[in-house]
């Protein structure tokens, strides 16, 4: 576990110290073992010299739109997928998994051509789309499971009770699968903020980059600024975390308890 | 009126669950459906309700036909076996919400703003004071702020029951509300519902397969089987002159015993020889001289004499069953008594006041009370003794 932990921190431990470290001494044989909090010249150039504010709120509007887009659409599908029996069903739902199968880049010349006849190249509603699009199977087949452990007679009672089907759907069956909503919206704002190769080749104006590209793009032919470049990796990061721990509120388990018997 | 039904339908794919099923009942009927699982109970209770389609035929509730609408446009309440209550809402929410529904705009209903916008609806002085009044009744106003995951059993059946009275509807449907109660707490609720139903004044439809519930708490017992009609009645007609075998059987406990044998003249005799009994006119004058019959008789009509008299039957003690109040007998006639079970080895049981000294294998005599011995035609199942 302790060996697990210590290899998923240790990059990004190492990207702090190389953020705070002078370009200079980064490829020394015997490097600084911790970072050096005086130097954060690099995290002044990122945000005054480049144009990382504006790739940050790109990747923002991006994500937070493709995270609304993957839980709108998937959160119908896997509703009907659990509840309602239909031609097709079966077929349907493992249909969502084969699409799995397939690498993202496949799509790429395919998506590009699409795009490009229905101009949604260079927008950020066309990466909004790509990336829902990516992540809606999994969404899918996530929230059909939740949906499925969700008494059926709550949703009676609530027709009963004359709730129109859609507020059974918002107001009853949401609040008691918000776990699993909260981790679609993790999983959808994560792709949609680390998406690389689909930004890079659909947005190609440079206010449009979002973060990912534009950090790559500080690799330059001749020489590339480490400490800038980490150091705006470091900003990158610290948006994905807070929304982690603020998705993180809401994945709680135990909410069903107490409707039914058990 | 307040409800009827009118050759009621249902089929799921090939299978029939329900078969063309008639009934009327009025606001002082106390209507319980019983039957054996998968007789097709429920199914019928939702479709009242409007949770199911039905297939064929009509349902009218307060003389309006009602297959067509929404559970909601029909004006009913619904109770389920599992309380079905709303875990993220309090339980003064939950009992509201039927009331906050029939006052909500469609803005109630939009995510996250909705649900405090219908805490605007729940804080209206009028449904407040339906919510607390029906709370009060049913003894939960301390509480209507908790959560239904902090209560027992009997107190979430208690808000399912208050959340079917806040908003007066015309019938109360009950599915199996208490099966999932313990038996001190059923008791309890069975009282408290029996007691609503005298102050509501309004038609009751509950479904269970407790025989004990239905005799207690009905003023109507509609019995089903295979999703058909087996009987009407009250349970007191229910319980005396079954309408056939599969009544007979399926109510009482232990259920009533059956004896196969045939007519002889004016009387009924066992093949064995061991028991016979003349036969009333409505039998004689229904099966042929000769015919095959079953004769059955409750346990509380037959009693055990101390010693054989000039109409007794000896018997051997199968089987005793302390109670309390009184003792099952099981007995056979044969001497065999710990012979193999079998289908057709069914004991027969005789009850005796108080407790009993007897034990298996003694022999003993038993006296048949013939006001209370009803003859079945065997093949059919039909009671061929009751008049027509």
């Amino acid at each position: 576990m302790i060996i697990l932990v210590g290899a998923t921190l240790y990059p990004i431990y190492w990207m702090v110290v190389s953020a705070t470290t002078d370009t200079s001494r980064l490829f020394v044989s015997s490097p600084d073992l911790l970072p050096n909090l005086s130097h954060l010249s690099g995290f002044h150039e990122a945000l005054t010299g480049t144009p990382l504010l504006r790739w940050l709120i790109n990747s923002a509007i991006i994500s937070f739109g493709a995270t609304t887009l993957s839980i709108s659409v998937s959160w119908f599908a896997a509703y009907a997928l659990s509840r309602y029996r239909f031609h097709g069903r079966g077929l349907f739902g493992l249909a969502l998994f084969v699409t799995q199968f397939l690498p993202e880049v496949f799509l790429l010349v395919p998506l590009y051509g699409l795009f490009l006849t229905i101009g949604l190249l260079n927008r950020l509603e066309g990466l909004m789309i790509i990336n829902a699009a990516f992540v809606v199977p999994v969404a899918t087949w996530l929230l059909k499971a939740a949906i499925d452990t969700v008494p059926r007679e709550i949703e009676e009672a609530a027709r009963v009770d004359g709730a129109p089907r859609l507020a059974i759907q918002m107001g009853i069956v949401a609040p008691l699968v918000l776990p699993s909503i909260a981790a679609v919206a993790v999983i959808a704002f994560f792709h949609a903020w680390d998406e690389f190769v689909y930004a890079l080749t659909f947005l190609s104006k440079g206010d449009l980059k979002p973060a990912s590209v534009g950090i790559a793009s500080f690799v330059g032919e001749l020489t590339t600024p480490m400490d800038v470049m980490l150091s705006a990796s470091v900003i990158y990061v610290l948006p994905t975390l807070l929304f982690a721990i603020f998705a993180q509120r809401y994945v709680v388990s135990g909410l069903v308890a107490g409707s039914v018997k058990g | 009126m307040s409800l009827k039904l009118q050759g009621v339908t249902k089929d799921f794919d090939t299978a029939r669950v329900v078969d063309n099923l008639s009934l009327t009942a009025d606001e002082t009927d106390f209507v319980v459906i019983l039957g054996p699982s998968g007789c097709g109970k429920s199914t019928l209770l939702r479709m009242i309700a409007g949770l199911e389609t039905v297939t064929s035929g009509e349902i009218e509730i307060d003389g309006r036909r009602v297959e067509h609408l929404e559970p909601v446009e029909r004006n009913i309440a619904f109770v389920f076996q599992n309380y079905a209550l709303y875990p993220h809402m309090t339980v003064r929410r939950n009992m509201a919400f039927p009331l906050i529904m029939q006052r909500a705009r469609f803005y109630h209903h939009l995510p996250l703003i909705g649900g405090l916008l219908k805490r605007g609806i729940e804080n209206r002085p009028d449904v407040r004071e339906r919510t607390e009044a029906v709370a009060r009744s049913m003894g939960l106003t301390d509480l209507l702020d908790r959560h239904p995951r902090t209560l027992s059993g009997g107190q979430r059946q208690r808000v399912a029951v208050g959340r079917a009275l806040v908003r007066d509807p015309s019938l109360f449907l009950m599915d199996e509300p208490l099966s999932n109660l313990d038996a001190q707490l059923r008791v309890d609720m069975r009282a408290q519902i029996i007691r609503l139903f005298g102050q509501v004044g309004k038609t009751f439809v509950y479904v269970t397969h407790d025989q004990i519930e239905a005799m207690t708490m009905a003023t109507k017992v509609i019995v089903l089987n295979h999703g058909k009609l087996q009987q009407i009645g009250t349970p007191k007609e229910i319980y005396e002159n079954p309408a056939n075998l599969f009544v007979a059987r399926f109510i009482g406990s232990p259920p009533m015993n059956i004896f196969l044998g045939r007519r002889d003249g004016s009387m009924f005799r066992t093949d064995d020889g061991a028991l016979s009994l003349p036969l009333p006119d409505t039998v004689l004058e229904r099966i042929a001289d000769g015919g095959a019959l079953q004769l059955g008789c409750r346990p509380e009509d037959i009693t055990v004499v101390g010693e054989g008299g000039p109409d007794s039957i000896a018997a051997t003690v199968s089987s005793i069953e302390h109670l309390g109040p009184e003792t099952l007998v099981g007995f056979v006639f044969s001497g065999d008594w710990r012979r193999e079970y079998g289908e057709d080895t069914k004991d027969c049981f005789a009850s005796v006041a108080g407790y009993s000294a007897l034990q298996p294998g003694q022999s003993i005599s038993l006296r048949l009370n013939t006001t209370g011995a009803v003859y079945f035609r065997p093949g059919t199942g039909q009671n061929v003794s009751a008049a027509s």
